[in-house]
């Protein structure tokens, strides 16, 4: 498998306080790789500086051998990235089937997004019930749904999520984890920041952990589920 | 008696629909990044102006160059936003405020050195006299005016709720990163916004040339009744704007018919300081 | 350890003060009226900046207080033929009567409702003024000189009205470092910073706001007593127009808002632009001086959207997350 993102070295900061350095990973093309790491460890700042949102002051990002580092976060988007952001934001004076045809901004085909909207809608059902209500009166769970489909809309090459399970029911949590081996057989790679780190490691490929803005530990999944860190750390074992 | 009060009303909702098409480009700029352009009316004053220059250079009544000066005031707008405007957008609120009051004085120092503070208007505009129903007299300009005012309001509207450029736009002002997450281009749709809401009162300034007349402060005149009609109508909601514009329209209407003209404004100003009272968050603001 | 943080800003006070109090020996009585006109419009925007600044709430209608004081002034001495101090002191109560009838609709809004309601309350009194005949309307009203002493307020010598209007400008001085030092200010901070935290914290809100507001419409009235007894004229353009209140407006943004400096620095700086570029560029009557002075404060609005002092502030201590951008 090719590296299908790559990051080399980045560091980022907020002003003047530093919240990453010196991050260096990589994402194999139709993998799951999935960040594990306590709050604050800088897992947030690591996906939004993939899209653009936070600006590295060193180092390297290149997807599919671009370098994108210093790209708009439209275009990055644009060329495949999709990342389901930390609190949902959805646009809450939009309705559920507006955000969603918003998140297929890039698509002009009507009919695929037609088509893409009711493939969101068989995974959530609960959100065809409710499309023509407007965003921000669903509820915190509907909300975290609603987010994820919009990211789905933009049929990504790379789709990111930052703490997927957040505020969602241990149900759901477990249906959304066999979307997402679902949806890597269709050819997705995906990169996922969860808290459920057990759920995480057993679905993932490969793994990082981050503590203090620094990866700490990598590794194929079931390696990293067995380190002493993971399990005294995480899993409280 | 019947016959004055009819009269006020429809001259009031003449004037009223003018400015609430002014105010439609402010609350657009307002809604979509949260600045208050408080040079606003001195924007509508170059428009009267570039429609008043067509005329004297050209003989071309505003009625005909009216595409070209909506063309030239979204391009102001455009450069406007672009040298100015996408500078202060992280700026504290204050800062907006004299940023634009700065760029206010500079447009009328602008039109003085060009034009000079002299008063001018178009002696014979194409729409001029008036019509007549039913003891009823209304100007014919102001009855275009704001049928043109209407319309335009009416089709910004359809165009942000029913587009898809609309609803980006709508994404851009609800929350502007996640709309850049969507692949939405942030800058071109705030340009875009500086555009057509110049471009609102490219048409507005056009228009009002076949019925005012124009000097380099008469934007100060109508950047605050603008202001005060979108707060009136309640922050960000381009109906109320609409609303409040025509309520604005009608109240000074009756005003200037009941009291001296002088007291006109005191009139419109308290109705904003009675209605904010009951409704801080204006007619149809939003309660967040 | 309060002092050193703010070194700064009282080495540079006091480098003012020595000017201040140096300059009108050196200069022609042009000079002086210049500095006079300084001085006013710096205790003026002291006086925005305890509302504005420190309470966040932006007035872009401060001149009503100006004018409030002005004409509440000039119709006790003329009208009624009383004292120019029981003038100061009708104006001062009128402005602070006047403030507590605007403060309690309007202090319980959000931002933006609050800065056009100043619009709207300047405009109202512009018009109520100029249509008002027992005031002279647009015609405005003169003031006799009659006696010249300390105790009519009324000095031959300019220079004698240059010390008045500077020991009004120390009383204001005194008051935004108490105001900086005391409860009230932390209180004002607070509100500033976040709305609800410091209802949270049992902050009575809209007392705090209303007593800064009063106290900057006290002082802003001040000045216009001044201005009456010092030009002898008020109309409703020199009183009241709205070109008063933005460039109060200005110079506390442009010197920085809630710092004590700021109100002065931008003085300093506005108040030569305006002056010199009218003087220089006004008479050409080609809007010259307005091309001028709105270039720069665009200018300064993007180079240095915290006025001023943001410099001093970014070299001292860590930038505070402005939270005022809109409630
Ligand atoms: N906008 C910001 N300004 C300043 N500091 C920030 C900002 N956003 C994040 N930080 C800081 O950067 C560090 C990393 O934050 P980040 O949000 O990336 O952590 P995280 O790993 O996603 O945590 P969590 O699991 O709680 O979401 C934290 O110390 C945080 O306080
Ligand atoms: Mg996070």
């Amino acid at each position: 498998m090719t590296a299908l993102l790559k990051l080399t070295n980045i560091a980022v900061a907020y002003g003047d306080v530093p919240a990453l350095f010196d991050v260096s990973m990589e994402v194999k093309s139709g993998s799951i790789t999935s960040v594990i790491g306590s709050n604050g460890a800088g897992k947030s700042t690591l996906l939004r500086s993939i899209v653009g949102l936070n600006r590295i002051h060193h180092g390297s990002i290149f997807f599919q051998s671009t370098q994108i580092d210093r790209q708009k976060t439209e275009d990055i988007v644009k060329s495949g990235i999709s990342l389901v952001p930390e609190g949902r934001h959805l646009f809450p004076r939009l309705t559920v089937t507006q955000n969603l045809i918003i998140g297929s901004y890039y698509n002009k085909n009507k009919q695929s997004v037609l088509d893409e909207i009711e493939f969101v809608f068989q995974i959530f059902p609960r959100l065809k019930e409710r499309h023509r209500q407007l965003a921000g009166t669903l509820s915190g769970g509907e909300q975290q749904m609603a987010s994820i489909a919009r990211g789905l809309m933009a049929k990504p090459q790379l789709l990111i999520i930052d703490e997927m399970s957040l505020g969602l029911a241990p149900i759901i949590v477990e249906e959304l984890f066999d979307l997402m081996i679902k949806i890597r057989s269709m050819g997705l790679t995906i990169l996922l920041v969860e808290q459920d780190v057990t759920s995480a490691l057993s679905i993932a490929d490969y793994a990082y952990v981050m503590q203090t803005g620094r990866i700490v530990l990598e590794g194929a999944s079931s390696e990293v589920l067995n380190a002493n860190i993971v399990k005294t750390a995480y899993l409280g074992l | 008696m019947s016959d004055v009060i009819i009269q006020l009303v429809l001259s009031g909702i003449l004037w009223g629909s003018v400015y609430a098409l002014i105010a439609s480009g402010l609350t657009l700029i307002y809604s979509m990044m949260s600045i208050i352009n408080f040079a606003h009316g001195d924007l509508l004053m170059l428009a009267m102006y570039f429609a008043f220059t067509f005329f004297l250079k050209f003989n071309i009544d505003p009625i005909y160059s009216f595409p070209v000066v909506i063309i030239l005031l979204g391009v102001v707008g455009f450069i406007i936003y672009k040298i100015l405007i996408r500078r202060v957008i992280e700026a504290p609120m204050f800062a907006q405020v004299f940023c634009t009051f700065g760029l206010g004085v500079f447009i009328q120092g602008l039109a003085q050195f060009i034009w000079s503070p002299i008063y001018r208007n178009i002696p014979t505009p194409v729409l001029s006299g008036v019509w007549r129903i039913m003891g009823i007299s209304v100007s014919k300009s102001q009855v275009i005016t704001a049928i043109v005012a209407i319309s335009a309001a009416l089709l910004t509207y359809i165009f942000i709720t029913k587009t898809k450029t609309g609803w980006s736009m709508l994404a851009v002002s609800q929350d502007s990163e996640a709309a850049a997450l969507m692949g939405i281009p942030v800058e071109k749709i705030y340009s875009l916004t500086w555009i057509l809401g110049a471009a609102l009162i490219g048409l507005a300034g056009s228009f009002m040339m076949e019925f005012y007349y124009v000097y380099p402060t008469v934007g100060t005149v109508f950047s605050n009744i603008a202001l005060i009609t979108i707060a009136l109508g309640g922050f960000g909601s381009i109906e109320g704007a609409f609303l409040a514009g025509l309520i604005v329209g009608v109240v000074e209407s009756f005003s200037g018919f009941f009291l001296p003209s002088m007291l006109k404004p005191v009139i419109v100003f308290s109705l904003y300081l009675v209605v904010i009272t009951v409704r801080p968050k204006g007619l149809l603001g939003r309660v967040s | 350890m309060k002092l050193p943080r703010k070194f700064t800003e009282y080495a540079i006070l006091i480098i003012i003060i020595v000017t201040i109090f140096i300059v009108p020996h050196f200069v022609s009585s042009f000079g002086i009226h210049f500095f006079i006109i300084l001085t006013m419009y710096a205790i003026m925007a002291i006086a925005w900046n305890w509302v504005g600044g420190y309470a966040g709430q932006v007035s872009v209608g401060h001149a009503v207080y100006f004018g409030i004081g002005a004409y509440s002034t000039a119709i006790v001495q003329e009208m009624f033929k009383l004292n120019p101090w029981f003038g100061l002191l009708t104006g001062v109560l009128v402005a602070l009567l006047f403030s507590l009838a605007v403060g309690l609709p309007t202090l319980r809004l959000s931002g933006r409702y609050f800065v056009i309601s100043t619009l709207a309350i300047g405009e109202i009194m512009y018009s109520l003024v100029m249509g008002w005949d027992f005031v002279g309307g647009g015609g405005g009203i003169y003031i006799k000189k009659i006696f010249y002493s300390f105790r009519s307020l009324t000095f031959t010598n300019i220079i004698s009205y240059f010390y008045l209007i500077f020991a009004f400008f120390l009383l204001s001085t005194v008051l935004t470092i108490w105001l900086e030092n005391s409860k009230l200010g932390f209180y004002l901070r607070a509100i500033k910073g976040d709305d609800e935290g410091a209802r949270a914290l049992g902050v009575d809100l809209r007392t705090n706001k209303q007593i800064a507001l009063s106290m900057s419409a006290m002082m802003t009235a001040i000045c216009g007593v001044f201005w009456v007894n010092y030009a002898s004229f008020i109309d409703p353009e020199s009183a009241f127009i709205n070109t008063i209140s933005v460039r109060i407006l200005l110079m506390a943004a442009v010197g920085g808002t809630g710092t004590a400096l700021g109100p002065v620095l931008g003085a300093l700086i506005i108040i030569p632009l305006t002056e010199s570029s009218r003087v220089l560029f006004g008479s050409s009557g080609r809007g010259l001086d307005l091309l001028i002075y709105g270039f720069l404060i665009m200018i300064i609005a993007v180079a240095q959207p915290r006025g001023i002092m943001g410099l001093f502030n970014r070299l001292s201590k860590p930038q505070k997350i402005d939270q005022e951008l809109i409630t």
